[in-house]
């Protein structure tokens, strides 16, 4: 306890809460702009910590942490730009709102729940982070392959109008997931050549080109196709209610409980992340909703299903970090080389060596929530007002930041020839009624599936009835043929 | 600005003086860059900028350090051999990004693109498993291989310890299956969930090894892995091979010597540093360093190694 109340006060002094607000707001404004990535953020700020104090530089980062995750909403909703890829499944529901002139009321809906996602998923980890580590490590290759197959059962949930064309572009995102070094032989595959490809077809290309260019692609046309009649107007309806009521929470409150948990879940097993805990959690929301939900046409409970998931990873995933020295996610794998910088190897013995400054960044966790909520608050009102600019003023500051985001994210122009493509594709599929959310699903999950299924193979030696020694890849599979079935039930809306 | 100008005229006026005479400029005129081959925050990322300040300060110009991420280091190489060999491009990779994938991937360099200027630390490479699994050291794992009707299967991260699982599997006759994972934090899971036998790992191991919760069953290495030195080296257990895996410099082939002896005593004298010797102990890698001519030598002769073990 006296260790704790050390921790505490380390994390309580001015020099701590100012680097957590710092962080907050370089998160927040990495968050807001598109292309900025988490984890290149991130790699930016761990050198900018070299002469901070333990607790300040952790605290910092994981104020950039935090807010990235919140703020990658703000774009997603008002410009179907996901600041963030973990935001992507904010869009679905998030800019048919702001369409709606409900701008203002998905902006609060995302950081209400963004904040109480992180906040439980914080919690859980201070007070479970020993139990539930040892409960991820069970997960192996054959176990992730169900919750793969699980996964991918989602792309019939999320097809849109036509399931053949849903499952078209799944299988196209799949198949174009492939391209880069195999995971087994090193063997270079469809790259034509070009050793840019070898880590496969960049993701932060993928989603800004298939989400924020197409859109903007869209809009484009839809300015030419209104020539001559140039409207001042910016295609969103008039803001006529900003409020969310009493009312608004009691729907939401119950997907956004399960999106913590989901989203818990997805940070406490490595390899799952904030992309695919948020894509997940959105399509399990969706099939699980109530009569008079509009998941998919403007619906705040879809807003809330994404945007707690996707905040409840971070903390989640430094369970496994702090209990057995394990990342659960590419930006606690960079927090990891933060903490070396200062001397702390995260692992089983990190409680016995640094316990004052492990209670420390807990206590510094829980301020950066807070703070976001505040600096998120403020920024939204701000923000709301991008509805009221004309889309030719806002289009080509869209574009700019898809170009320099994703020439960022491995500094060659190669990524951003790779977006412009595939937001040209993206625009395609659109237009003949393609969807491009079973694309970006199949995208994201492939490598991942492709992995586990090889390793699955290989320690069962090839046996398929082998699935039955391993209980929980039991338990998702019936889950996937549960979901298919009840999706594919005829007479369903 | 203002300071500047007086020293442009300055070496305007030298640069005019010397013109009669074959003799250049004195190396180094400008900033070095060091493009580093994987992400920033990274071990080599970390390693390189530690080192930046000494190597500014020995050259009497900046040093500037860039990431270029990618295929294993294989990005930043591809661009560095296409840089003018002036002796201010340098890339920072590691050992097997320019002695073992050229031999397995179809890389568009090879070991004779560069010039090798310096490497630091070793990479604490070992094979680890559950020590409730009873197993002293590598060779139980081998007669436990002999034994088993499927074989064994291990987590494996690159390439390169597949190539040497694969050189002593043939050896002893025996069944060793790799099973893919993404890095060293996934290869590590995967073996304390138990669901694989034994795993490969550069690095990532040594916290759990050091709480005991995993045991080393042998180092990659000539020596043993520092911390842990009553586990055998594979050298040691009979097995003809070995990779010293580190931190490396290299410059396009052809710079001018005078520049890369600049560049060679500036990475000597930066191998001294504590902030370099600091990180390097963080990250369990020792202080061993390796320039010019040696390093050079020795990595042909891994690469040498690592070609005849495939063929």
């Amino acid at each position: 306890m006296e260790i704790f109340l050390e921790g505490a006060a380390d994390a309580l002094t001015l020099a701590s809460i100012v680097s957590v607000i710092g962080g907050i707001l370089l998160g927040y404004l990495v968050g807001v702009l598109p292309g900025l990535s988490r984890p290149a953020a991130l790699s930016v700020a761990v050198p900018l910590t070299y002469s901070m104090s333990p607790i300040g530089a952790i605290a910092f980062l994981v104020g950039v942490t935090k807010a990235s995750a919140a703020g990658g909403a703000t774009g997603a909703i008002l410009l179907n730009t996901p600041g963030e890829p973990s935001s992507t499944a904010t869009t679905f529901d998030g800019y048919p709102l702001a369409k709606k002139g409900q701008a203002t009321r998905a902006l609060k809906t995302a950081l209400y729940s963004s904040v109480f996602g992180d906040l439980v998923a914080t919690l859980v980890l201070i007070l479970l982070a020993a139990s539930l580590a040892r409960f991820a490590l069970k997960m192996g290759p054959v176990e992730m392959t169900s919750v793969m197959i699980f996964a991918l059962s989602f792309i019939a949930a999320l097809s849109g109008t036509s399931l053949s064309r849903g499952i078209i572009s799944g299988v196209l995102g799949l198949f174009l997931s492939t391209v880069g070094l195999d995971p087994e032989s090193a063997t270079p595959r469809m790259t034509f050549g070009f050793i840019e490809l070898f880590d496969g077809i960049p993701l932060i290309a993928a989603t800004v080109g298939m989400l924020a260019f197409t859109e903007m692609l869209v809009q484009v046309q839809a300015l030419f196709a209104a020539k001559g009649k140039i409207s001042a107007t910016s295609g969103f309806a008039p803001e006529t209610d900003k409020n969310l009521r009493f009312s608004d929470l009691k729907r939401v409150f119950p997907v956004t409980l399960r999106a913590t948990g989901i989203g818990i879940g997805a940070g406490i097993i490595p390899g799952l992340g904030p992309t695919i805990g948020a894509l997940l959690s959105y399509a399990i929301n969706k099939r699980l909703a109530r009569p008079g939900d509009t998941y998919g046409e403007g619906d705040l409970k879809g807003v809330a299903a994404s945007e707690a998931a996707d905040n409840a990873v971070l903390p989640a995933s430094l369970i496994p970090l702090f209990a057995i020295g394990l990342p659960g996610s590419v930006s606690a794998a960079i927090l990891v080389s933060a903490f070396m910088l200062h001397g702390v190897q995260p692992g089983p013995l990190v409680f016995d060596q640094h316990p004052r400054l492990i209670y420390g960044i807990y206590v510094s966790m829980i301020v950066a929530s807070l703070v976001m909520l505040m600096v998120g608050r403020l920024g939204l009102t701000l923000f709301a007002r991008v509805t009221l600019v004309p889309p030719r003023l806002i289009i080509p500051f869209v574009v700019l930041f898809c170009v320099i985001g994703t020439y960022l994210e491995r500094d060659t122009a190669f990524s951003v020839f790779a977006m412009l493509a595939l937001g040209f594709l993206g625009f395609a599929m659109q237009r003949y009624g393609y969807s491009v959310v079973t694309f970006l699903i199949g995208f994201v999950i492939g490598p991942l599936f492709e992995l586990s299924l090889r390793q699955a193979l290989i320690v069962t030696n090839h046996s398929p009835l082998a699935v039955f020694d391993h209980p929980i890849a039991v338990g998702f599979l019936l889950a996937a043929l549960a979901a298919i079935v009840l999706f594919l039930r005829p007479g369903r809306q | 600005m203002f300071r500047s100008i007086p020293k442009t005229l300055v070496q305007t006026g030298l640069a005019l003086a010397l013109l009669a005479s074959p003799a250049v400029a004195e190396f180094p005129e400008k900033e070095v860059t060091i493009t580093v081959g994987f992400g920033p925050g990274g071990g080599v990322d970390t390693i390189t900028r530690a080192a930046s300040d000494a190597l500014s300060a020995s050259l009497g110009e900046p040093v500037v350090v860039e990431n270029q991420p990618g295929a294993g280091g294989g990005l930043a190489l591809t661009a560095l051999k296409a840089k003018p060999a002036d002796g201010y491009n340098l890339a920072a990779a590691i050992s097997t990004t320019i002695s073992f994938d050229p031999h397995t991937s179809n890389v568009s360099f090879g070991i004779d693109d560069f010039e090798f200027i310096g490497a630091f630390g070793v990479f604490p490479e070992a094979l680890v498993a559950l020590p409730s699994r009873g197993w002293t050291n590598f060779s139980d794992v081998v007669a436990a291989a002999k034994d088993a009707p499927d074989g064994l299967t291990y987590a494996s991260t690159t390439s390169l310890d597949r190539v040497v699982m694969k050189a002593i599997s043939e050896k002893e006759g025996i069944v060793l299956k790799p099973v893919p994972t993404k890095g060293g934090a996934e290869a590590v899971a995967e073996v304390l969930g138990g669901h694989v036998d034994f795993a490969y790992s550069s690095g990532t191991y040594y916290a759990q090894a050091a709480a005991g919760e995993l045991m080393v069953l042998a180092g990659l290495g000539t020596d043993p892995v520092p911390g842990f030195e009553t586990a055998p080296t594979l050298k040691g257990l009979g097995y003809d091979i070995s990779s010293v895996n580190m931190v490396v410099y290299l410059a396009p082939l052809g710079i001018p010597a005078e520049a890369k002896a600049k560049l060679v005593a500036a990475f000597e004298e930066a191998a001294k540093s504590q902030p370099l010797l600091d990180v390097l102990a963080k990250r369990n890698m020792g202080s061993f360093i390796l320039t010019g001519d040696e390093f050079a030598t020795q990595i042909r002769a891994q690469s040498a190694q690592f070609k005849a073990a495939m063929e």
